[in-house]
């Protein structure tokens, strides 16, 4: 643990001292909600569809030569005189993967939409392999960016932090083209967090689908900025659109502004049904809120952590 | 429709300079913000949303420039007070335009305007009485004035100007000036007066003066403001000094004493000398009286006097007449009771003694002081040229050459002729009213011969002997080519050189022969341009006017310069980089009779005050500008209003 603390404070943000040690403590105790069964490559603490080595009773089935004599269940062959194997669930582990959102729109914002994002992405990852689970960081954008391997073991949480700190915000969001990358790169499904204000070029449903039917379960963390929803804004003004460049004239009235909040709350609420529709773990974070509330926050809807 | 204010012209260009300003400023007005957003989508929707007032937003701009020119046309419209002719058509009553007027006003600083009656001089109750002309037409913005200054020439301090506070400030600094030492000059101011009235609407000169110059025959330009004060007057008509003709160091003052009362009038004339003075006003102090004395003047008369054997130090001197306090009459002008002279350099007597060397004859030359004396044989003599003087002892020289020529016991000549020998002549009459036996008194003469010499007509005898033989006598030659002074006897053959009066007789002879007679200094007038002849070195030359402190240069023309001086007092000039005891002292004066004459003599016509042009009572706001200024305030008031509803990033 001392060598974690020592991690946490070359890694924390000296301003903030986020990292340190005693919330990468707390970090630790958490764990990743999975509410689907995943299959896992080594044992790991989480229920897995193989049958094995568990403690946890599965099932019976009929002895074959070859098996193991210590698995014969005596007691169903002393009532029925039949051979019978106990058979246990193996407890493996599960690849989580962090999904950042990197495009230009994360960079906005004060502070940035993105530095909120990579910190929940190595807070996230720390949970993940406190318990034993695989951890991968990818970043998307036009497309998948650059990731990281799934890994194992706290100390993987090195690589992960020093991975986050080369990402820089760049590019659109094709969040569809990306999803569609990444589940055929993806070994096995799990767990997909996903950073990510939302403002794709393309929307967000198509990519949320196509988790979902590729047997992933998105968890959804929506970085906000609330005055993306009340804009300071009034009179002639020239918008440009910071991932697209495209440019627009407009004369911004208070009634203009009234539509465009109104706009921006259908456009909310319709984010928030559609995961609600689709189960899927969603949480709103307010970027301008101090990095430990919105921990705190997020571990308080339960959805996400337990 | 005419414009009241601000030019059409200058308009049309401050109108052209406002339009650029207010486009300009507009066009930074309505330049749109960049902004930076996230999702750019959102708002691209509201943007289509809002397409279709498109045209409507632009026609609002459009709208907003016309409303800031229209603002700007207006505020410079009324800028130019516009008046249409007939303004009753717009509900106006018509005005009544005022009259346009050009004023010049002359103030009179000659010397008289100084004279002072009850604590006020002219000079004071002239300004005071232009201040009124003007108070009195402060409400013409018709009314167009020019403040000059008349002496010898005019001087203007303004401008033409409807500014009265700028007249006003004119008058004040004429005011701290005061009036000049100088005499006023009609003649020139008339054709000056003529040429800045020409072609000019309503244009009139107006005089304040007291009237103490000549009349014109001819009309005046300018009507007068007379303020005069019953006064007399006491002033300095001549004033000089030349070295004393006896060769002492003394000197004769000559001055000369006005009197323009009607009756004559006892005063004192004091005699003032400073070496470092300037103005009259260094002079006349208790401290620097050389002499004084009593004089009488005549009624409306002269009094001219001579004072001989003055003895002062330095090279200036001043005269100064008081009246006598206890005459029941004023000195109204103190200014020309002062005459200051500039005391001519004595230069050495240059004498030649030919002749066998006698003590005594040598000695008593040498008891003259500022003597330069050669001694020559009669073999040497060469002529009396370069010599002020020529002493021949006993010697038989020719005497055909001009000159001076004093000779003592001389030889038979074809000048003198000799009749026969008086032994033991006695003297038995001395001329005391001839300079050089003047005070002499020869007591045991005891001379032992002397020779008589045949008298010519015009000979002056000084001391004779019984029987009518001249001892001592003058004598003019070829109508004072030559002069002689002769003495028939020898000296050695006599106690005569054994008297005080002998070194006396010949030290008054040579100042009877003395060219000092010559030395008067000529004193100038002040406000005259002045041509000065100057031995300064070549280059710039420097001059100090009395009272002032800074120097002003002078045009220098060869070998002559040329100023004017305005004040009386000594000038000092120099050269540029030349040594400071290498100066010239030029006395300037007022002494103009004149001038000193204190009467109205003018018989200038009088200045017929106009009465004063009132603005016509309107209610407000009855001047059309004034309209329209409200109307530019309400257009800006909506023009703002509409803005800031609209637009207020």
């Amino acid at each position: 643990m001392s060598a974690l603390k020592e991690a946490s404070r070359s890694l924390a943000d000296p301003e903030d001292a986020l990292f340190d040690g005693d919330f990468m403590e707390r970090l630790a105790r958490l764990e990743i909600v999975a509410k689907r069964v995943f299959g896992g490559d080594r044992r790991g603490e989480r229920r897995s569809k193989r049958l094995g080595a568990g403690i946890e009773f599965a099932d019976h089935r009929s002895y074959v030569p070859g098996d193991d004599f210590r698995h014969i269940d005596w007691n169903i062959y002393g009532r029925l005189g039949k051979l019978l194997l106990r058979l246990f669930e193996e407890e493996e582990d599960v690849t989580v993967t962090v999904l950042v959102d990197t495009s230009r729109s994360m960079a906005l914002g004060e502070p940035p939409r993105l530095r909120t994002g990579l910190r929940l992405a190595a807070a996230m990852s720390y949970i993940a392999l406190a318990h034993l689970d695989r951890a991968q960081v990818a970043t998307f954008g036009e497309g998948i960016g650059p990731r990281l391997r799934p890994a194992r073991g706290k100390s993987q949480i090195f690589r992960i932090l020093s991975f986050l700190r080369t990402v820089e915000a760049t590019g659109e969001t094709r969040f569809s083209d990306a999803v569609r990358a990444f589940v055929h790169q993806a070994p096995r499904a799990g767990p997909v967090i996903l950073l990510s204000d939302l403002y794709a070029q393309d929307g967000y449903e198509e990519g949320l689908e196509r988790l979902l039917h590729h047997g992933f379960e998105p968890l959804v963390v929506h970085l906000m900025d609330p005055r993306d929803a009340t804009p300071e804004l009034l009179g002639d003004v020239e918008l440009i659109d910071c991932e697209t460049g495209e440019r627009r004239e407009l004369t911004i009235s208070p009634a203009t502004l009234q539509r465009f909040e109104r706009a921006y709350g259908s456009w909310i609420e319709g984010v928030r049904s559609f995961c609600k529709n689709r189960r899927v773990a969603h949480f709103e974070a307010d970027c301008r809120q101090p990095f430990d509330q919105i921990m705190m926050e997020l571990l308080r809807t339960g959805e996400f952590t337990r | 429709m005419s414009w009241m204010g601000i030019d059409p012209s200058t308009l049309a260009w401050a109108g052209g300079a406002l339009a650029l300003a207010l486009v300009l400023l507009h066009v930074l007005r309505v330049r749109r913000r960049t902004v930076w957003v996230a999702h750019a989508p959102l708002w691209f929707a509201l943007e289509r949303e809002g397409r279709a007032s498109a045209l409507m937003r632009r026609l609002r701009r459009l709208w907003s420039l016309l409303l800031l020119l229209a603002i700007g046309a207006a505020i410079l419209a009324a800028l130019g007070d516009p008046r249409p002719v007939d303004q009753s058509l717009l509900g106006f009553s018509p005005e009544q335009r005022p009259p346009v007027r050009h004023t010049l006003l002359l103030v009179d600083t000659s010397a008289s305007m100084d004279a002072e009656e009850a604590g006020v001089t002219r000079f004071e109750r002239s300004v005071a009485s232009a201040r009124e002309l003007i108070a009195a037409h402060a409400n013409n913005p018709e009314q167009r004035w020019m403040i000059a200054s008349m002496g010898r020439r005019i001087t203007p301090r303004t401008l033409w100007t409807r500014d009265h506070e700028v007249a006003e400030e004119a008058l004040a600094a004429l005011l701290a000036e005061g009036p000049g030492d100088h005499a006023l000059d009609p003649a020139h101011a008339q054709r000056t007066v003529s040429s800045v009235l020409a072609g000019r609407e309503g244009a009139e000169a107006v005089l304040f003066t007291d009237g103490a110059f000549e009349p014109s025959a001819t009309p005046y330009a300018f009507s007068g403001r007379v303020v005069t004060s019953r006064t007399g007057n006491l002033s300095m008509e001549a004033f000089n000094v030349r070295p004393a003709l006896d060769g002492s160091s003394s000197y004769s003052i000559l001055a000369a004493v006005r009197n323009h009362l009607d009756r004559p009038v006892k005063a004192t004339l004091m005699l003032y000398a400073k070496d470092d003075a300037r103005s009259a006003k260094d002079f006349v102090s208790p401290e620097q009286i050389v002499t004084s004395r009593e004089i009488e003047v005549p009624a409306k008369g002269v009094k001219r006097t001579v004072m001989s054997d003055v003895l002062f130090t330095g090279d200036r001197l001043a005269a100064r007449v008081v009246m006598d306090p206890s005459i029941d009459a004023m000195d109204g002008l103190p200014r020309d009771d002062v005459a200051v002279a500039v005391v001519p350099p004595r230069r050495p007597l240059r004498v030649q003694l030919v002749g066998p060397d006698d003590l005594f004859v040598s000695a008593s030359l040498l008891t003259l002081e500022g003597i330069d004396l050669e001694t020559r044989s009669a073999e040497e003599y060469a002529g009396p040229e370069g010599f002020d003087v020529t002493v021949i002892h006993r010697s038989a020289v020719d005497l055909s050459a001009p000159g001076n020529y004093l000779l003592i016991d001389p030889p038979p000549s074809e000048e003198l002729r000799h009749k026969r020998i008086h032994k033991r002549p006695r003297i038995t009459r001395v001329n005391r009213d001839h300079p050089v036996t003047r005070g002499l008194e020869f007591v045991d003469a005891s001379i032992e011969r002397a020779t008589v010499i045949a008298p010519r007509s015009g000979d002056q005898v000084l001391i004779r002997a019984e029987g009518g033989t001249p001892l001592v006598f003058t004598r003019t030659l070829e109508q004072g080519a030559r002069r002689l002074l002769v003495l028939a006897f020898s000296p050695r053959d006599s106690l005569v050189p054994l008297r005080y009066a002998f070194p006396l007789m010949m030290v008054q002879s040579l100042a009877w022969f003395s060219p000092q007679a010559e030395g008067l200094v000529p004193t100038r007038r002040t406000g005259a341009v002045l041509s000065v002849a100057t031995t300064l070195p070549p280059g710039p030359v420097l001059m100090r006017a009395p009272g002032e402190v800074e120097t002003t240069a002078v045009r220098r023309i060869g070998d002559r310069v040329h100023f004017t001086g305005s004040q009386v007092g000594i000038y000092e000039l120099w050269s540029e980089g030349s040594e400071p005891t290498e100066r010239e002292l030029i006395a300037l004066n007022l002494m103009d009779g004149a001038e000193s004459r204190l009467d109205d003599r003018a018989a200038l016509k009088p200045h017929e005050t106009p009465e004063p042009w009132r603005a016509p009572e309107r209610p407000w706001p009855g001047s059309p500008w004034r309209l329209l200024l409200i109307i530019a305030c309400g257009l800006l008031a909506l023009e703002w209003w509409t803005w800031h509803r609209r637009i207020t990033a």
